[in-house]
């Protein structure tokens, strides 16, 4: 684990990258002034231009030297043909521009964790990592910035976690997206299973003849999909840790969608989006994935 | 009842016509701007040993238009046509709120009619709507709520993961080294921070090579240009006339240059170098888009306006 902090602070060790720090902050009193005077915006091009991270902004979450980090992690395989793969998690610092920020000098390697066999807690390898997060975000973060020449405490705000489909199971603490409630975002749709299978797929049209226990829901109609909401994913969250024997744990499990308490919920909630909004979509999974599923049903 | 595999009428890309399509994705390489990193392999043979993802992402959305046309029944071709547009619409960096309107639109109409049309709504089928084709039809509201997808999406990590694998020095040893290697980059990442000219001297000479021209504005003219000046064809002093609102340029010479690197670091060639070469040999770079006009660049050339009046 490398702590973040330092990485920070030494960003603003000279006058050229302490003035980029602030591109967040100038870019969204703009995106702000914009958004209450239409209502919306016309064009989307930065993670600040969303509304959740508007939010946190108004709300008074993320203040001028708040520093807003993206956590990023997955799976890697070293060589093709040995067993190599190991996990690494970075951190993307959004306060910079989009041109500067996805680049090699300024991606923070977090952690990473040796395999070659899969940990079986990753929570606990999370663990040093976010606490050392969850101390910034708590005590602030003493920055000496040379551009201003003055001693700036800044808050620490988490806003996105991003995986591909099989790690979000393990950062969410959802089921997974073979479990009823598949879907990552929790949106609360829940899939069918064929008769004697065990995964579930996120089906919007009931199948016909179908009559397999528990779902038995009609066709789902996609333009009114429901909106995934923290509320209801936290409450869901409380039941299933409250409960004491196994047998209830997995009825509520299939019910709920989700199988513990993520480690990320364990972070003050003014200071991340909270799950499950934070989930980040990848996109390159996404289309790679989809793309094979098409393919070979061709 | 299990699914038999003859009622897929969408499955035609078998036996000799898929041998066929995967020779015309090799084919396509030729024609693929330069910039677009490395192009789709024979996607028959390829297909389950390494294909990455940023070729599938050429191939599917960006060949497979082209390729499956007429290959694939006219309804499976529609409903894919409606999945390209959409994800194209969501890849761009810039996405307006039509864009995402219209994206919102077609993908929930994709993502039904592939229902409708490949599951039949049969329960053994139920396994082609992957966890994938949920995900999509969230995509276009995470615009309005987190920006586009491009900029929380895992090719920075991917990205990551690919350049420190690639600085692995002991294979006997590798997690060790690779833990070390991290921290290493660490240091010197947060060095290059705190001291930037520490990297300067080197980056002020790599930024324009040497024999280039720069024409300001993060434009620049690079190799090869002719050594001596070229009379040009007739047509061309004639477009040159037009441009610069002259007439009667009798004959004109010029030093052509053969290539442009513009704003966004891109290369454009000109059709005078790359079309000496054999086809096999290059990747086509020189159309160009100049205000959503398609053009092909033939060379390029310095023009200086000077005022009028200090003829």
């Amino acid at each position: 684990m490398i702590p973040i902090g330092p990485q920070l602070q030494a960003l603003y060790r000279s006058p050229d990258s302490a003035s980029h720090m602030y591109y967040l902050h100038d870019k969204m009193c703009c995106t702000i002034a914009d958004f209450d005077q239409t209502g919306g915006l016309n064009e989307y091009s930065d993670v600040l231009h969303g509304t959740d991270l508007i939010g946190a902004c108004q709300d008074g979450c993320i203040n001028e030297n708040g520093i807003v980090l993206m956590f990023s992690i997955d799976r890697a395989q070293l060589y093709t043909k040995k067993l190599s793969s190991c996990w690494i998690y970075i951190w993307i610092l959004l306060n910079l521009s989009p041109t500067e920020c996805y680049k090699k000098n300024r991606v923070f390697i977090g952690g990473f964790i040796p395999g070659p066999n899969n940990p079986k807690n990753l929570d606990s390898f999370l663990f040093p990592g976010l606490q050392h997060l969850v101390g910034l975000q708590k005590e602030g973060l003493q920055i000496w910035d040379v551009a201003l020449q003055h001693k700036v405490n800044s808050k620490v705000f988490l806003a996105l976690i991003t995986t591909d489909g099989p790690g979000m199971k393990h950062i969410t603490g959802m089921v997974g997206y073979h479990g009823k409630h598949g879907c990552c975002l929790y949106c609360g749709m829940q899939g069918c299973r064929e008769n004697h299978g065990k995964h579930y797929f996120l089906v919007l049209l009931k199948p016909l003849d179908y009559n397999v226990s528990g779902c038995t829901h009609d066709d789902i109609d996609v333009t009114n999909l429901p909106i995934p909401l923290h509320r209801r994913y936290h409450k869901n969250m409380c039941i299933v840790i409250s409960l004491s024997n196994n047998s209830q744990y997995r009825t509520c499990r299939l019910e709920t969608g989700i199988s513990k308490p993520s480690i990320f919920s364990g972070l003050d909630t003014s200071s991340t989006l909270g799950l499950p909004h934070s989930a980040g979509s990848d996109i390159m999974h996404l289309a790679a994935l989809n793309l094979t599923d098409l393919m070979i049903s061709l | 009842m299990p699914d038999n595999k003859s009622t897929w009428d969408w499955a035609v890309l078998r036996g000799d016509v898929w041998q066929q399509y995967g020779k015309a994705v090799v084919a396509a390489l030729h024609y693929l701007p330069s910039s677009f990193d490395c192009p789709p392999c024979n996607i028959a043979e390829k297909l389950t040993s390494g294909y990455k993802a940023w070729e599938f992402l050429l191939y599917l959305y960006g060949l497979g238009l082209g390729l499956l046309y007429g290959i694939l029944p006219e309804r499976f071709f529609l409903n894919y046509c409606k999945l390209v547009l959409g994800i194209r619409l969501m890849n761009q960096h810039r996405i307006t709120e039509a864009n995402v309107r219209e994206a919102h639109l077609v993908l929930l109409s994709f993502a039904h009619e592939f229902e409708t049309i490949y599951c039949q709504c049969k329960q053994t089928r139920i396994h082609f709507v992957c966890p994938c084709m949920h995900s999509l039809v969230h995509l276009p509201c995470k615009v309005l709520r987190i920006g586009p997808p491009i900029c929380s999406s895992q090719w920075t990590l991917e990205q990551t993961i690919g350049n420190l694998g690639k600085e692995i020095k002991q294979h006997s040893n590798l997690f060790a080294n690779l833990s070390q290697r991290r921290i290493r980059r660490t240091c010197v990442n947060a060095l290059m921070a705190i001291i930037p000219d520490i990297e300067g001297n080197q980056k002020s000479g790599g930024d324009i090579p040497q024999g280039s021209k720069d024409l300001q504005d993060r434009y620049v003219l690079l190799c090869t240009r002719d050594k001596h000046l070229e009379r040009l064809q007739e047509c061309k002093v004639y477009a040159l006339e037009r441009f610069l609102s002259m007439s009667n340029m009798d004959s004109v010479s010029v030093c052509r240059w053969a290539r442009l690197r513009i704003l966004t670091s891109q290369i454009c060639y000109s059709a005078w170098k790359e079309w000496q070469k054999p086809l096999e040999k290059h990747c086509t770079a020189c159309n160009v888009k100049v205000c959503h006009l398609f053009l092909l660049a033939v060379f390029f050339m310095p023009i200086i306006t000077t005022p009028l009046d200090t003829f």
